[in-house]
């Protein structure tokens, strides 16, 4: 508890020394000294009326939510696909020797060079931008799952085949668990892809949404609008961030660790 | 009494083909009874492990043939379960998950697999540790889960694979008694491999002594101490003898 207060303690100051320089140099008076105008550097007032603008009209919450359903959609079906795909490579050589090829060849390609390419194909809507997720993420996962069912250790698999393993018993119950770790640092990676794709793909083409919010807010030339989509996306992924933590300290009680990472 | 040998070596021969050929095991012939415990001793890089691993279904030989029960072995087998030296019990899984895994992979039902795995835990002194992981206890504790887990699957013959060489020198020794009371109870053709001489004579029936690489059976030694046997047994003349004869054995080239 005392140690929980010493940390507040400095979050208060840290975040104070910011938010008063940053003050400083937004005034009008001073920020003039280096931008044409004072929406490009705009002083702690605007922002905040800004935020409660956003609140008010609803926007924010939209867009929020506009961002959360894309990313959440995405995720979960980038991340159910890569994970079978992953298990299956992982497990059956023949598989992995006949797709494995196509995973090296599309996987290093980003997925933001493939916007354009998907807009052609399935137009500027929904499906565009949930695929281009859906994309990124099931690489990541792919590939993370790939690893973990290749590095389950021998011996576990030698142990559970001679004490009558199925290869069912032996997927479900040993090399499922074993790969978890994998699986799950694979999914929090695939946590910043999605991130930085969704903002893309909403830069690109969107009326709602929290990465419409900074391209809307650069096109007006509004900083304060910007800000605010930063902020809803930092504080939305980190949101994602924890929550994954917390499964993943679920799920991986049994390792021996060596005290928690961030 | 059973005459008919349990597990049946018979003209074994093992290379593995690399760059060229290493012959790692030459003509191996042994027989083993049912309800024996049997060790192999030979110095280290002789293909004890290698042996062990086609007895268990792992490899298959270059020539000659395992037979348990009558049949050649093709493959692993429940009623062959190997205890590996490295720590092999899931982590994943509590103590009890652990020894119910091969009576799961059976289909045995939820009650059924209560009642056993309730036995051996108890059996392996584990009784209290049910619901822990296996993180939560020492090296020791482990193989007696290993142990547990082991026997109950409900195999015939235990193949063991060092599986006190990781410990340190006083659990290794307690664990050689645990074994023996063990094995007292719940009589299963054991095959122990080991480089450790005192380890081989203290548990076993008759100790197989392999030559160094490539591996031929050298000498079969019975080891006729009474049983049970308790710790003090190593610290007797008898005992240092035959531990005397068995070091000669394999200090002696070819």
């Amino acid at each position: 508890m005392k140690q929980q207060k010493n940390t507040l303690y400095y979050w208060i100051v840290s975040y104070g020394i910011t938010i008063t320089i940053y003050s400083i140099i937004s005034l009008p008076q001073i920020s003039i000294l280096f931008f044409p105008r004072p929406e490009i550097l705009p002083p702690v007032t605007w922002v905040f009326k800004k935020v409660c603008n956003v609140l008010v009209s609803g926007l924010l919450f939209r867009s929020t939510i506009r961002s959360l359903e894309r990313m959440t959609s995405g995720y979960i079906i980038g991340g159910v696909l890569g994970v079978s795909f992953g298990l299956l490579l992982g497990w059956s050589k023949k598989v992995d020797y006949m797709i494995n090829p196509y995973v090296q060849l599309i996987r290093p390609i980003p997925a933001l060079a493939l916007i354009p390419l998907f807009t052609l194909w399935f137009g500027i809507g929904e499906v565009t931008k949930i695929l281009l997720i859906v994309e990124g993420v099931f690489f990541v996962t792919l590939i993370s799952t790939y690893e973990g069912v290749k590095k389950v250790p021998i011996v576990y698999i030698e142990a559970a085949r001679c004490l009558g393993a199925s290869n069912h018993l032996l997927l479900q119950k040993v090399v499922i668990p074993a790969a978890v770790p994998y699986i799950l640092s694979g999914f929090r990676v695939a946590l910043a892809t999605a991130w930085a794709i969704i903002v893309a793909a909403e830069i690109v083409a969107s009326k709602e949404g929290l990465g419409y919010l900074i391209i809307a807010g650069s096109n007006h030339v509004d900083a304060s609008l910007i800000y605010v989509g930063i902020m809803g996306i930092g504080f939305l992924a980190y949101l994602f961030d924890k929550v994954t933590r917390l499964i993943n300290a679920r799920l991986t009680v049994w390792m021996e660790t060596r005290g928690e990472g961030e | 009494m059973n005459l008919k040998p349990k597990i049946i070596v018979r003209n074994l021969f093992m290379s593995f083909k690399q760059e060229k050929e290493i012959k790692v095991l030459e003509n191996i012939n042994f027989e083993i009874s049912l309800n024996e415990f049997v060790s192999i001793i030979g110095p280290s890089g002789c293909g004890k492990t290698t042996l062990l691993r086609i007895i268990a279904g792992f490899l298959k030989p270059t020539k000659g043939e395992v037979i348990c029960d009558g049949t050649t072995v093709k493959g692993p087998s429940p009623s062959r379960v190997v205890v590996f030296q490295k720590d092999a019990v899931f982590p994943w899984m509590s103590v009890r998950q652990n020894v119910e895994f091969g009576l799961l992979a059976k289909g045995v039902s939820q009650e059924e697999r209560t009642r056993i795995s309730n036995y051996f835990i108890e059996l392996v002194g584990l009784k209290g540790f049910e619901d822990n992981l296996p993180k939560t206890l020492s090296g020791g504790m482990r193989k007696r889960v290993d142990l547990a887990r082991a026997y109950a699957a409900g195999p015939e013959i235990l193949l063991m694979d060092e599986p006190f060489g990781s410990l340190d020198a006083q659990t290794k020794s307690k664990m050689q008694e645990e074994l023996l009371k063990i094995w007292e109870r719940e009589k299963r053709t054991i095959l122990f491999i080991t480089h450790d001489i005192s380890e081989a004579l203290y548990l076993s029936d008759r100790v197989i002594v392999l030559t160094s690489r490539p591996g031929k059976t050298k000498k079969i030694i019975k080891v006729s101490l009474p049983r049970p046997r308790k710790n003090e047994l190593k610290f007797t003349p008898e005992f240092a003898e035959l531990e005397r004869e068995v070091w000669d054995l394999i200090q002696e080239k070819i």
